[in-house]
C-alpha cells in the first residue's frame, strides 16, 4: 500500500491526474492488451459480464475462452472497480454510421417575399412590451434573444406583476424543430404556443385576445404592417395572424454550431475531449432521447424513467394536459442545442450546473452512474452544441412608440376587458 | 464452529425470506389501443411477430415475467433491466415519439440486433428460440429503412 502511494505521488509530481483506479485500469488494460476497454458497474455483475463479452473481445477470442469476461468481472468486482474508461486514442473520430441518429440544422437562408414581411412583423411583436397588461414585459423578457433565448440564471421567470411562472423558460432558439411546444407539449406548433404567455395571468397577463387586437388596432404602424404581411384577407388583424407572425419570426431562430460542421464531415470541428464526450454520450444512452436535428424536442419521456424521480408531487408534467395516468411525470425531452447557455436546468430550473444535470440524467434516466471524468467529458461535448446567435436577425426594430392617444385607448380597453381574465396559471 | 455455520445459515435464509416481501414492480399494464407501435405503424404481421417474440418482454408493458423475476435478488436485477430497456425503447407507448424519433429508435434497434447486442447475451439462453434470425433482422431493417423521413409534427392526444 505504501509503495503504491509513493508511485502515485511520483506520477502526480509530473503533473498527471492519477488515482489508484487509473493504475488498476492500466494494469487490466495491459493484461488484456485491448485498447477500448470499458469497465463499468462491476457491482452489478451480469451487466458487466454482458458488456465484457459484447464489447471487449473479438468473436474468436470469445469462443475460445467463454469464461474470460466472467473471470474478468469477478476480478474487477473484487478489486472494487467503480466506473472507469480507458481510451488511449481520444482523437479517434466517431464512425458516421454511429451518428445516423443526428442531423445538422436545415439550411436557412434569409427570408424573402411575404415571409420576410411576416418575419419583420413577428420580430416587432416579439419585442413589444405593449402585449403585456401593464406594458412591462415582452416575449424577450423571459426568452432573451441575446442570451440564447432564456431568462439566464432564473429557475422560473417573473411575469408582469413579478409573480413567478410555473416552469423554467425554455429556449426559443431552435424551438421550431420540436414536435410540440411547452414542457408538457400542450401546444402543437410555435403559433399555438405564442398566444399562451400573452394571456397567461402570471406572465404577460392580457385579459384576452380582444385586448391584444385592440392594441394593434390602435397603432397605425401595426395596421399597415399587418396589411402588408397578410394582404389577401380583408381583416388581417386577427389573433391567428398575430401568432403566425411571431411563429414565422421564431422559425428563423436557428443556431448553427461546430456540431453541425462535424456532422457535415469536418472531423476537426470537435476537440479530442469533445469527441471523447460524444463517445461517452453515445455509450451512456443519452442519445436514446437526445437525438435528431435538435438533439431532443422530439419525444416525451418519463422524468425518472430508470429510477423514480424524488419529487413526484409538485409537477406531474404531461398528466396536466392529458389526465392520463400513464402520462404522470412525462415531459417533453428538451433540446440540447445551446444547453451550456440555457441553465438552470430541468422543468423547474432546480439544477444550476450542467455537470449536475448530466449526472442526474445518468442516474435517473439511463441507469448509468457516471464518473466525474465521464460527466466532464459529456459536458465538454455539450459545449460544442453552443451555436452562433444570429445577431442581425434578432436586431430589435427601431422604437416606434404608439401615439399617446393610442396608448390611452389601449389602457381603457384593458380595463374594460379585465373582468374576463382567464384562470389558467401555468408559466412558460 | 458448526454452531456458527448454522446461525449464519439461518440468518441468510431469514434475510432472503424477508427480502421476498419486497415485491418487484414491473409496471405492467394493457397499453391503450391507439398508442402502440403496432397501431401507429401497422408493420407486416411477420415483423410485428418477430418484435413481439424477441423484444416485448423488456421493451413493452406487456412482457411476461418469469418466476425468478419475482424472487429477490434476481427480481431486482430484472427490474433494473426492464426499466432501462423501456426507457430506451417502449413499444407500448409509441405515441410519445415524433416520426423523427420513431425512425431513429427503429434504426437503432436494427443496429443493435445486427451487432448482436440485442437480445442481451444472458437473455438468449434463458429464453431459447426467441432471438430473431438473421433473415428476420434483415426484414425488419429493410422495413425500418423504408420509413419516410417526415419533419417533426405533433402527436396530440
Amino acid at each position: 500500500m505504501t509503495s503504491l502511494k509513493i508511485v502515485l505521488a511520483a506520477i502526480r509530481k509530473r503533473g498527471f491526474r492519477v488515482s489508484a483506479q487509473h493504475i488498476l485500469d492500466a494494469l487490466l488494460g495491459a493484461l488484456l492488451s485491448h485498447s477500448r476497454m470499458v469497465l463499468k458497474k462491476c457491482a452489478s455483475f451480469p451487466l458487466c459480464a454482458s458488456r465484457a463479452s459484447r464489447n471487449w473481445f473479438p468473436r474468436k477470442q470469445r469462443q475460445a475462452f467463454p469464461a474470460l469476461p466472467v473471470l474478468l468481472c469477478l476480478f474487477a468486482a473484487l478489486a472494487g472497480c467503480r466506473g472507469v474508461s480507458l481510451n488511449p486514442d481520444p482523437s479517434a473520430d466517431i464512425a458516421p454510421p454511429q451518428l445516423f441518429m443526428f442531423s445538422p440544422l436545415p439550411a436557412h437562408g434569409p427570408a424573402v417575399g411575404i415571409t420576410a414581411v411576416r418575419v419583420d412583423l413577428g420580430r416587432r411583436l416579439y419585442y413589444d412590451t405593449h402585449l403585456s397588461v401593464n406594458n412591462s414585459i415582452s416575449c424577450n423578457d423571459c426568452h432573451q434573444l441575446a442570451k440564447y433565448g432564456v431568462d439566464p440564471g432564473k429557475a422560473v421567470s417573473e411575469g408582469h406583476n413579478k409573480m413567478p411562472g410555473g416552469r423554467n423558460s425554455p429556449t426559443v432558439y431552435n424551438a421550431g424543430l420540436q414536435f410540440a411546444q411547452f414542457w408538457d407539449g400542450r401546444a402543437a406548433t410555435l403559433a399555438a404556443q405564442a398566444s399562451g404567455p400573452m394571456m397567461n395571468p402570471v406572465e404577460m397577463g392580457m385579459p384576452g385576445p380582444g385586448a391584444v387586437l385592440a392594441y394593434i388596432h390602435s397603432n397605425p404602424a401595426y395596421l399597415k404592417a399587418f396589411r402588408q404581411a397578410y394582404p389577401d384577407v380583408k381583416d388581417p388583424v386577427v389573433m391567428e395572424n398575430v401568432t403566425d407572425a411571431i411563429a414565422t419570426f421564431e422559425e428563423g431562430l436557428l443556431t448553427p454550431s461546430r456540431w453541425d460542421e462535424y456532422l457535415e464531415g469536418n472531423t476537426s470541428a470537435l476537440s479530442d475531449h469533445e469527441k471523447e464526450g460524444l463517445r461517452v454520450f453515445l455509450r451512456s444512452g443519452c442519445a436514446a432521447c437526445h437525438a435528431g436535428t435538435a438533439m431532443g424536442g422530439n419525444s416525451y419521456a418519463q422524468l425518472g424513467a430508470y429510477r423514480n424521480w424524488p419529487d413526484q408531487k409538485s409537477d406531474p408534467g404531461r398528466y396536466d394536459v392529458t389526465r392520463l395516468p400513464r402520462d404522470r411525470m412525462y415531459f417533453k425531452v428538451p433540446v440540447l442545442r445551446n444547453v451550456a447557455e440555457t441553465g438552470p436546468y430541468f422543468h423547474n430550473g432546480q439544477v444550476k450546473t450542467l455537470d449536475e444535470a448530466v449526472r442526474l440524467m445518468g442516474q435517473y434516466q439511463t441507469g448509468e452512474k457516471l464518473s466525474s471524468d465521464e460527466v466532464s467529458s459529456i459536458v465538454s461535448f455539450l459545449h460544442a452544441l453552443t451555436g452562433n446567435i444570429p445577431e442581425q436577425y434578432i436586431q430589435p426594430p427601431s422604437a416606434e412608440p404608439p401615439s399617446k392617444a393610442a396608448t390611452i385607448h389601449h389602457r381603457q380597453q384593458l380595463q374594460a376587458n379585465r373582468q374576463t381574465q382567464s384562470t389558467s396559471t401555468e408559466g412558460e | 464452529m458448526r454452531r456458527i455455520i448454522w446461525i449464519v445459515g439461518i440468518l441468510v435464509v431469514a434475510f432472503l425470506v424477508v427480502m421476498q416481501f419486497r415485491q418487484p414492480d414491473y409496471n405492467l399494464s394493457a397499453p391503450s389501443a391507439n398508442a402502440t407501435f403496432a397501431a401507429l405503424h401497422q408493420p407486416d404481421p411477420d415483423i410485428q411477430n418477430t418484435l413481439q417474440r424477441s423484444c416485448y418482454n423488456c421493451h413493452s408493458t406487456q412482457g411476461k415475467i418469469p418466476w425468478y423475476g419475482m424472487v429477490w435478488p434476481t427480481s431486482q436485477l430484472l427490474q433494473n433491466d426492464v426499466r432501462q430497456g423501456r426507457a430506451m425503447l417502449d413499444f407500448s407507448n409509441w405515441d410519445n415519439l415524433s416520426p423523427e424519433m420513431a425512425r431513429i429508435r427503429l434504426l437503432s434497434s436494427c443496429r443493435s440486433m445486427r451487432e448482436g447486442k440485442m437480445p442481451l447475451w444472458y437473455y438468449r439462453p434463458l429464453h431459447p428460440g426467441t432471438a430473431p434470425t438473421p433473415g428476420e433482422i434483415d426484414a425488419f431493417c429493410a422495413w425500418a429503412q423504408a420509413l419516410p423521413t417526415e419533419p417533426n409534427t405533433a402527436q396530440l392526444r
